[in-house]
């Protein structure tokens, strides 16, 4: 019953979301896996997780890569927190007389469920390793890496680091088995998952309240770290940096994503030697960058809506609103939008006007996805994607 | 502007007003004239007060007919209709991560001034001297109550419109909204929706239902 009402609550909060996660996944997989065999697919999708298992690789790229994927979980967990720990209503059900084992059973299958679309590179690898030798310790080093993932899942849900030693003990040990030959691996992971274990038995419940009470916090200190070098601005540009602020992890997690694609895209460029592809692969990666920006849209909605009934008797125009919104995501956006082309004029690809010109040329794309994410938020996804192919096709009769 | 205010002048005015959510009709054929002075709408629950409140604010479309506030319609000329308005919703949601000065900054912003000695008092006397840099999520119903009815001192309002203006308000806040109700009722429309006798007495309020205020299929009380 109580697992049932988290999960009620946790499609309520997120099933948009969730939706949308589902669906940007699909498209990637339609688009990037066309009559591809099994075993490729597999291996594609579950390179993630396939990574540390490489022969060529050494501890501290082991151990920095084994971090990295673990932070991405709880990154995943920080942003949903208030989704998965259980709403309002969780404070009250902690006045009910239910065992904390209980609890953290629930918390446990909520966080999984969640975390589903992360899954998806753990189910691929462990079907990869189906047609790969060593399937034992294959196979402990992916459940390895879920219950410890899961751990710090729990522990960043509940606030609560008690089990933190036990974790990164687990960590060192399945670090270390991936050094060593089969049979001490086989025998080390074993070890790993018993203490990884041992540290979910003793993880703590997650605490709505906590939950909340900590975002405040940290809210407030980046609100105030960005307000207090700007207490001359006008008023609406405090609240849109106010907005910002108030969903910082997103902003954060989406800033982490454009920059990884604006690097990816200089180091492919860079590969190819600054050949007749440059500037193709720099417009999709505009256009990718600016589907990203555009789900901040999502972010100002939000909270605009909330203060919607009192704003709307103030004598402002609503379109007023609207050009600050897309100016403000036009503004989190130009960074990695020019990283590329700047790259590209840096190499002499590009003249620094042509550059000026396909970086200025996305912001009607970027208006443009305000659209979807305000009207059609469930198939903001698709409509993104259609808008961004008809914006490189046009793009692409111009620049290249 | 004052004399017009003291002259009889129609500040707030309703023609022809209806509103119906679906197949149910919450009211139809509101006509009043609002000039200086504190009118308190006293109704049963349910009866549409807030839906009323919330049309003369500008906040929700009315089915039908228009709200001319100081001659501006607020289907026609919204933004001047808005430049002569203040409201004070029932449920005072602001932005969460606003400090109550923000707050009244980006009002008086939206009204092309500035926060003057006026509104700083009245919220002094509110007692938020120590709430003006707490933000919203953090402010009981009462603070954020109290800076939203500072605020209707910004701009050059002439009519007040509030929902359940005393809901939350400690009774020393109760002396204040009173006070300040009946000075701004000396040449401004303040229309209220309120249950409670004392505060409008104490506001020197006339009391009006929707029987008054000409709706349709109400009888007249």
């Amino acid at each position: 019953m109580m697992l049932s009402w988290r999960l009620r609550w946790y499609v309520l909060a997120t099933a948009r979301v969730l939706q949308r996660h589902w669906q940007a996944l699909f498209l990637t997989v339609l688009l990037l896996l066309p009559a591809m065999p099994v075993f490729a697919e597999t291996r594609l999708l579950g390179a993630p997780v396939l990574a540390p298992l490489a022969p060529a690789h050494g501890l501290e790229w082991r151990f920095v890569w084994v971090h990295m994927l673990e932070a991405i979980g709880m990154l995943w967990v920080v942003i949903q927190r208030t989704a998965i720990s259980g709403g309002p209503f969780a404070v009250f059900v902690k006045s009910l007389p239910v065992s904390t084992r209980r609890h953290r059973v629930v918390d446990a299958t909520v966080v999984l469920i969640a975390s589903t679309p992360l899954l998806l590179p753990v189910m691929a690898a462990a079907i990869a390793f189906a047609y790969l030798p060593h399937k034992a310790s294959n196979y402990l080093y992916v459940l390895d890496l879920t219950v410890i993932t899961l751990g710090w899942q729990l522990a960043a849900l509940s606030r609560k680091i008690s089990n933190g030693f036990t974790l990164i003990v687990a960590n060192f040990i399945l670090i270390g088995a991936l050094q060593t030959s089969n049979t001490a691996r086989t025998v080390l992971l074993m070890a790993s998952l018993a203490v990884a274990m041992f540290a979910l038995v003793d993880t703590r419940e997650a605490s709505f309240a906590h939950a909340r009470h900590l975002g405040n916090r940290w809210r407030r200190v980046v609100g105030r770290l960005s307000l207090d070098g700007a207490r001359r601005l006008p008023p609406f540009v405090k609240l849109q940096l106010g907005i910002v602020g108030f969903h910082f992890a997103g902003v954060v997690s989406r800033c982490i994503v454009m920059g990884a694609v604006a690097a990816s895209t200089c180091y492919v460029v860079d590969l190819w030697g600054f050949d007749a592809r440059a500037v193709p692969l720099t417009l999709g990666a505009q256009a990718v960058i600016a589907l990203i920006a555009s789900i901040t849209y999502r972010d100002l909605d939000a909270s605009h809506i909330r203060a919607a009934h009192f704003m709307r008797s103030l004598p402002i125009a609503s379109i007023v609103q609207v050009r600050a919104d897309v100016l403000s995501v036009a503004i989190l956006a130009l960074p990695f939008a020019a990283a590329a082309p700047l790259f590209l004029v840096a190499h002499g690809v590009l003249a620094i006007h042509v550059a000026a010109a396909i970086v200025l040329s996305g912001t009607p794309l970027l208006a443009l996805l305000r659209l979807p994410q305000r009207y059609a938020p469930r198939e903001s996804v698709l409509l993104g994607a259609i808008l961004a192919t008809i914006w490189i096709v046009v793009a692409w009769q111009i620049f290249v | 502007m004052a004399n017009l205010r003291l002259m009889g002048f129609t500040m707030l005015r309703i023609d022809n007003i209806g509103k119906r959510y679906g197949e149910r009709v919450i009211f139809q054929g509101l006509r009043y004239r609002f000039g200086a002075g504190c009118v308190a709408l006293r109704d049963k629950n349910g009866s549409g007060k807030s839906t009323l409140l919330g049309i003369l604010a500008g906040t929700i479309d009315a089915d039908e007919g228009d709200v001319w506030i100081n001659g501006h319609s607020l289907r026609g000329a919204p933004l001047r209709a808005k430049s002569a308005l203040a409201y004070v919703p029932d449920e005072c949601i602001a932005y969460p991560f606003q400090t109550g000065r923000e707050f009244l900054e980006l009002v008086a912003s939206a009204k092309k001034t500035v926060v003057g000695s006026d509104t700083l008092n009245l919220a002094h006397r509110f007692g938020l001297a120590p709430y003006l840099e707490t933000r919203f999520d953090q402010m009981s119903l009462g603070t954020r109550k109290k800076v939203f009815l500072s605020a209707t001192t910004l701009g050059d309002s002439s009519v007040i419109i509030a929902d359940e203006p005393g809901n939350g308000l400690d009774a020393a806040a109760r002396g204040v909204l009173m006070d300040l109700f009946r000075t701004l009722a000396k040449d401004r429309a303040v229309f209220f929706s309120s249950h409670d006798l004392e505060l409008t007495e104490g506001c020197g309020a006339s009391t009006i239902d929707f029987a008054g205020l000409g709706a349709v299929g109400y009888p007249v009380t």
